[in-house]
């Protein structure tokens, strides 16, 4: 997609209460209308107004965050968002429709190509910031999934088969106690060193699933309520949603692709490295390599 | 979101009712449309399109994006309690060894074509008759399709031209017949596939640019692709991809003749008393309420296994299910994946997921030196939070500053490039779908239950190429590169067997033009017809047989003659 010649005229950005969407189709740029409400859409990183976890937990939560992802010269998983990223987990079905898919096609983040490819100062509205309503399935099963078998009528279709399920709200809270009571005190109190002793001790599936929600709210979209500023995909070389701007893009009037100088696709990058490999990781990788029976090139 | 009900909602009487619409119902809805018949499309997922009824150039518009959390949290895959299946690797096992989403496929408006990156290469004439050329081998399956390559060319052509698929002729040495070029010239190549094709080279071997269904120019009012990096798991912002809505169905809803309701499960075909005839189907409405749909003729077009599934949900021991076969000879493809890791970003997430194949290792029929394997395909694609999860829990890096350290260094999205050979498995009767005795979905019903084990068959292939694949590797320039260990079952959701096809009533579930032999009005028209599953991704040749299967319902001996001019 690109923009009209002359649409570049000034910074816009297009909002849903002017056109909110220009589509190229087979070459025609047309400009649409959303159909859908017109107030404004909520910030996405503001604090839920539905809580679930008390502050301690969210201050215990935040010292396991940090945990997974810690502070150096990037920040770690709590200052990326964590804490807000799980409480917009835990109380999506709370809103309608539920916070959990993010609508589409496009962020605010990248702008409209112009004609011959460039980028031009015009940016798309924002529409991850609304969510998508579910299917009455997807719904049973959110329900399931973040409240438990004990709060779904009839309980879960298989309890019997493999035991009630314990939904991410009360597996939170039951982790987060009892981390609190492998410290001895609140989580923020203890020494860095100390968590270590409370991390490898909690409940494996507690712990399994702070990790994959510390990674998803320090590598997801914004929208979702971590990745802070994006600080989690520029921390790791990443541009996340790159449309409408693309890392290609196809020139109508010469009919051949461009590529972005700065963000090539088919040749090599010109810029320096800018995390090598270090001697750790090469470490690992050899150990790993070695347990699988690969090959390391001299 | 689309209202659960578009297309001509006046409709109420209907030639044939499909169930799925994915790319074998929505090839068989344009066809049936485009020659003035009556369908009903019933497609379990919701519509993620909008517009794909309405007729302006602008449309359809869609709610998808480059958000992996969406494509995580059941967009894509459907969760658990929606799809819950269960495992074993053969009966000894028990009742079974796990649960969970083994081998699911999307469940939305265009199926899995939706989220997939669309690789779509043809089969070659030998993939048809692999009965013939095999001699007999123990505890495996293998027989002839009732069609040849050539009878399907002109399907694989139509399906091509009307999806809109890039590639470049005569660079596959291996390339079957084909009677038009393909329609569109190749992308942008990846830089780390370029980098694998000079090893390639190199050693003798060719990569060529792979065949897939996603617009490399504007293409029959879609836009081109513009490389945005998240293509396989998730739905394109821009429909450049051919996905199934958009590449067929979108044509059978504009003829008018084309009704669709999604979030609309069937959960059982319901058979005419004392008749071998389907009367109606049961389906679960979007507000969780239950009625019947009535047509002339039903067609199945989910996947293999939940075609089969519905089979085995309709009647005790299956319904048309006189050979015994219905659920056997599940093929998934076995999958060999050679990793390696360069010292330099190679940055394959910046593109689409796989922009190179090689065919040298598909094999020879009945030659040891070469055993039957199948299509390669390098990528690379990663998104970070499935990288960062795979490092914690494949890689064992522990969390805290390694885990942080990893995904600075890119080391498996930015620096590594797969190199993933698909391979042939071995049809047995035993490798089958049946249903769970125990496994309840939302709905109440039974679950899937897969009982799959591999056959010597497909492991000679995966020890006569694995160390091949590494030696492209190296001389591509990786640093390491390792072939990652298998999984329970091979992951590779390319799903075929189950109903197979035949002439014999005594060998197949249904006759080569796709009815079941024992029930008058029921057909099956995706991969769950396959007899063998070739060594080539499923997708292309699912579209172009269920094109077929519909052609034939218009002019049974010439189907050809039901094909719109492209």
């Amino acid at each position: 997609m690109a923009l009209p010649a002359g649409a570049d005229s000034q910074k816009s950005q297009l909002t849903r209460r002017q056109f909110v969407r220009l589509t190229v189709v087979g070459g025609a740029t047309l400009v649409w209308t959303s159909g859908c409400q017109d107030a404004p859409p909520p910030e996405p990183a503001m604090m839920p107004v539905p809580r679930f976890l008390t502050d301690e937990e969210r201050q215990g939560l935040a010292v396991l965050a940090d945990y997974v992802l810690p502070p150096d010269d990037q920040p770690g998983g709590a200052a990326l968002g964590a804490v807000e990223y799980v409480e917009a987990l835990l109380t999506a079905l709370e809103y309608d429709p539920p916070r959990l898919l993010a609508d589409g096609p496009f962020s605010d983040r990248n702008p409209i190509p112009l004609p011959d490819g460039s980028p031009s100062n015009v940016y798309p509205e924002n529409s991850f910031r609304r969510f998508l309503p579910l299917t009455r399935e997807q719904l049973l099963s959110w329900r399931l999934q973040l409240y438990g078998s004990a709060d779904v009528p009839g309980g879960g279709p298989n309890d019997g088969l493999l035991g009630p399920t314990l939904g991410f709200r009360e597996l939170c809270r039951q982790g987060l106690a009892q981390a609190r009571q492998l410290a001895g005190r609140p989580l923020a109190k203890l020494e860095a060193g100390e968590v270590d002793d409370v991390w490898r001790k909690l409940r494996p599936d507690f712990l399994g699933l702070v990790t994959e929600l510390v990674i998803a709210a320090a590598f997801g979209a914004p929208e979702y309520g971590g990745n802070r500023d994006s600080a989690g995909w520029k921390m790791i070389h990443v541009e996340g949603d790159v449309l409408p701007q693309g890392y290609s893009f196809y020139n109508e009037q010469t009919g051949r692709y461009q590529e972005r100088p700065d963000l090539p696709i088919s040749t090599k990058d010109l810029r320096p490295d800018p995390d090598p490999m270090d001697a750790e990781t090469i470490l690992h990788l050899e150990f790993v390599v070695r347990v699988l029976g690969g090959r390391t090139s001299p | 979101m689309s209202d659960t009900i578009i297309g001509n909602k006046a409709l109420d009487r209907f030639d044939a009712l499909i169930i799925g619409s994915g790319p074998a119902g929505s090839a068989v809805a344009s066809i049936l449309c485009q020659n003035g018949r009556k369908v009903l499309v019933l497609e379990a997922g919701p519509n993620y399109f909008e517009g794909l009824d309405d007729p302006r150039p602008d449309r359809p518009l869609n709610h998808f994006s480059g958000d992996e959390i969406k494509s995580r949290r059941g967009l894509v895959d459907p969760m658990l309690a929606i799809c819950p299946r269960s495992y074993r690797t053969s009966e000894a096992d028990g009742e079974r060894l796990g649960v969970g989403t083994y081998e699911v496929l999307p469940q939305t408006v265009g199926g899995g074509s939706t989220f997939s990156d669309l690789k779509f290469p043809r089969f070659t004439p030998t993939d048809f008759e692999l009965g013939s050329r095999l001699p007999a081998i123990p505890d495996a399956n293998f027989a002839d399709w009732p069609i040849s390559y050539a009878e399907l060319e002109p399907f694989y052509t139509y399906v091509e031209y009307t999806s809109g698929v890039q590639g470049l002729d005569g660079s596959d040495p291996n390339q079957p017949p084909r009677s038009k070029p393909y329609p569109m010239p190749p992308g942008v190549p990846q830089y780390g596939g370029l980098l694998i094709a000079e090893g390639a080279r190199k050693l003798g071997y060719t990569l060529f640019p792979a065949p897939t269904c996603i617009n490399s120019r504007p293409y029959r009012g879609r836009p081109a692709c513009q490389d945005c990096g998240m293509c396989g798991g998730f739905g394109c912002p821009i429909n450049a991809k051919g996905s199934a809505a958009v590449g067929s169905l979108r044509t059978a809803l504009l003829s008018g003749n084309c009704q669709l309701h999604s979030q609309t499960r069937v959960l059982r075909l319901v058979q005419k008393s004392g008749q071998a005839e389907i009367a109606a189907v049961e389906a679960v409405l979007p507000d969780g309420s239950r009625r019947m749909f009535t047509a002339d003729r039903y067609i199945l077009a989910c996947n293999a296994i939940e075609d089969a599934r519905m089979v085995l949900l309709s009647a005790p021991g299956g319904l048309g299910n006189s050979s015994d076969l219905v659920g056997r000879n599940l093929t998934l493809h076995a999958k060999l994946v050679a990793f390696g890791i360069f010292n330099e970003r190679v940055h394959c997430h910046r593109s689409r997921s796989s922009t190179f194949f090689m065919t040298d290792f598909r094999g020879v029929p009945n030659d040891p030196l070469h055993p039957l394997g199948g299509i390669v395909e390098t990528s690379g694609n990663g998104t970070p939070i499935s990288e960062a999860i795979q490092y914690w829990s494949q890689l064992r890096v522990p969390v805290g500053p390694r885990l942080k350290a990893m995904m600075r260094q890119g080391v498996g999205r930015d620096r590594g490039i797969a190199m993933s050979l698909f391979h042939e498995d071995a049809p047995q009767l035993k490798n089958r779908v049946d249903l769970d005795p125990r496994l309840r979905d939302i709905n109440g019903t039974p679950g899937a239950r897969l009982t799959y084990g591999p056959h010597p068959f497909e492991q000679a292939a995966a020890a006569a190429y694995g160390p091949k694949l590494l030696d492209i590797m190296m001389a591509a320039g990786a640093k390491y590169a390792a072939l990652l260990p298998e999984g329970e079952l091979p992951g590779t959701v390319h799903l075929h067997g189950t109903l197979r096809f035949g002439k014999d009533p005594k060998t197949s579930v249904c006759r080569p033009d796709g009815r079941f032999h024992d029930i008058g009005n029921l057909y099956a028209c995706g991969g769950a017809l396959f007899p063998t599953g070739s060594g080539y991704s499923p997708t292309l040749t699912i579209a172009a047989l269920a094109t077929r299967v519909a052609a034939a319902m218009i002019f049974p001996g010439s189907p050809e003659r039901a094909l719109p001019a492209i």
